[in-house]
């Protein structure tokens, strides 16, 4: 039987594995634990032990609409940085030097600055004499000035825009990584451009859309601080829910159910994109 | 026939131009936005002013919450690092698969939603009936940064050559001295661009932080969010967020163009 052999070096191990028992694995602990307990008036929750809680999110209609239109915005969300990051990590790709440089730093600086300060923009752009609607009416396009913020569209665009760099950079990474010499191959072999996109290309890039798509769908199921900005209360989704019962309610337990709801799906989602791209792979697309 | 070949590329620039645009939108509108003359937004600027500035610079709340945040991400920093550095070490040359199977956990903030986490904590502070501090901030932006800091290290450590210690060792330098002469100075633009990435993550983190934090001791980010919630957007703060964006930049630039960071932002992702 094979025998674990523990090297005296492991126990440099023990300061950050001690340190994220207490502050990481405890609270997801307390978290299922409380999801079980019963709601008190009081912040402390109580015995005794019930499944109230997640029989209330199913019961209720309110919730169930709440997780339609998470995924629904997730999913539009997913779709429109795809479409909108293929083209940039493709001219990225194909380039060198400064100009990747630039384009590198320009990438990721939305994603280092915070997305408090990309909130904070797309909610200046998207007031009533904010850019967009000084934009359209300068075009006269508009007469008046149109309400933007607090539907579900303007909780789709600031995510798109949030989560674009989760796309291009992997999207990129994997348009970088298909040999030069199979692109000749297919030449030589008499493809055009077009054939060569949809054949070679897009196929072989897919591995990086997919794990793009799994970050930006993960993001957007839990995303929290976009819709409560730019929906102004309006566009209820799980991550608004679980703050609201959590911070507003002090219904700890109905936040806790909430929440290990939300974990279980996030956690689905990883096995069905393995799935999905080795189906990919043995589909034999080269 | 030449327009037919040349066609594709300038429509390929010229979508890729507009996508970057729109992804860099808000962070123009803020930076335009914050010289405005006016108590409310506008983009483009009506008159140019550093009114903004000014206010900004005089604000004692919004000034008190910067320090408490530029505090939080130096010592989260400091703190992860010395206990990442050496985890990473461990990481490295264990062969025990258990002990491999710690790295998972260390990866986990990144890949579990944040608002569970966040929610977990808030209910143990509550039970044991303690407010968010500075310390406890810390403890928690030290595990909000360990998977950056675990991911770039370690990625300097596989790029590291382990004949060199073996050399060292067989000329008989103790293992201490192996590593401070050896080993750490050729990881160390690895730890110090994690250095860097920590501080900005733990800098920018409004989740987390949103539960943690009490009513006496919050973040910039947080205290900002909670005020553009409850009463829209406050021009003064675009100052402060152009100040960040600019610092932020010139971060970039230099980490691009000396240690080429972007790449472990594809490790990461």
């Amino acid at each position: 039987m094979f025998r674990a052999k523990y090297n005296k070096m492991d126990a440099m191990l023990i300061p950050l594995a001690l340190l994220f028992f207490i502050f990481f694995v405890i609270p997801f602990i307390m978290l299922l634990y409380n999801s079980f307990l019963t709601y008190t008036g009081k912040v402390e929750p109580g015995l005794p032990i019930t499944v109230q809680n997640y029989i209330k999110f199913f019961k209720d209609s309110y919730y169930p609409a709440v997780i339609g239109r998470t995924f629904y915005i997730s999913i539009v969300t997913t779709l429109m940085v795809t479409v909108l990051a293929y083209p940039l990590a493709y001219f990225m790709a194909g380039i060198k030097g400064y100009l990747k440089t630039i384009m590198l730093v320009l990438v990721t600086l939305p994603l280092i600055s915070g997305v408090m300060v990309q909130n904070m923009g797309m909610y200046g752009m998207m007031t009533n004499y904010g850019t967009i609607n000084l934009f359209l009416m300068a075009l006269h396009i508009i007469e008046e000035p149109v309400q933007l913020l607090g539907n579900n569209i303007a909780v789709i665009i600031g995510l798109t825009q949030g989560f674009l760099p989760f796309m291009i950079l992997p999207v990129m990474n994997a348009l970088q990584a298909i040999p030069e010499n199979v692109l000749q191959a297919s030449e030589s072999l008499g493809a055009n451009k077009v054939r060569q996109f949809l054949h070679i290309t897009l196929p072989m890039s897919f591995g990086g859309c997919i794990a793009g798509a799994v970050l930006v769908f993960g993001a957007s199921l839990s995303s929290y601080t976009t819709p409560t900005i730019l929906g102004r209360g309006k566009c209820q989704v799980i991550g608004t829910v679980v703050y609201q019962q959590a911070m507003q309610l002090f219904n700890w337990p109905f936040a806790s159910s909430i929440a290990m709801l939300l974990l279980l799906l996030i956690l689905l989602i990883v096995p069905i994109t393995k799935i999905l791209s080795r189906r990919r792979r043995e589909g034999g697309v080269l | 026939m030449k327009l037919r070949k040349l066609f594709p590329k300038l429509l390929l620039v010229l979508v890729a131009f507009c996508v970057l645009l729109f992804l860099l939108s808000p962070i123009i509108a803020v930076v335009g936005g914050s010289f405005n003359d006016g108590g409310y937004f506008a983009f483009p600027p009506k008159s140019v002013s550093l009114r903004q500035y000014r206010a900004a610079l005089t604000n004692k709340e919004h000034l008190e919450s910067l320090a408490a945040s530029l505090k939080v991400a130096t010592y989260s920093t400091v703190v992860a690092s010395l206990l990442c550095v050496p985890a990473c070490v461990a990481l490295a040359k264990t062969s025990n698969p258990i002990v491999n199977k710690v790295k998972t956990l260390f990866m986990a903030p990144i890949f579990l939603p944040g608002i569970v986490w966040a929610v977990g904590l808030l209910q143990c502070m509550g039970f044991l009936r303690i407010q968010g501090s500075l310390a406890i901030l810390i403890c928690v932006h030290t595990v909000i940064v360990t998977p950056y800091m675990i991911r770039i290290v370690g990625a300097s450590m596989d790029n590291f050559n382990y004949t060199l210690e073996d050399a060292a060792a067989s000329l008989g330098a103790p293992p201490l001295t192996t590593f401070f002469r050896i080993t750490l100075p050729n990881i160390m633009s690895g730890i110090v661009v994690g250095m860097v990435f920590s501080f900005m993550i733990s800098f920018s983190d409004v989740v987390i932080t949103l539960f943690v934090s009490s009513s006496s001791f919050t973040t910039f980010p947080v205290r900002v969010y909670a005020a553009m919630r409850t009463e829209g957007l406050d021009p003064m703060v675009l100052a402060y967020s152009a100040i960040i964006i600019v610092v932020v930049l010139s971060i970039s630039i230099l980490g691009e163009k000396f240690a080429h960071w972007s790449k472990h932002f594809s490790t990461m992702l």
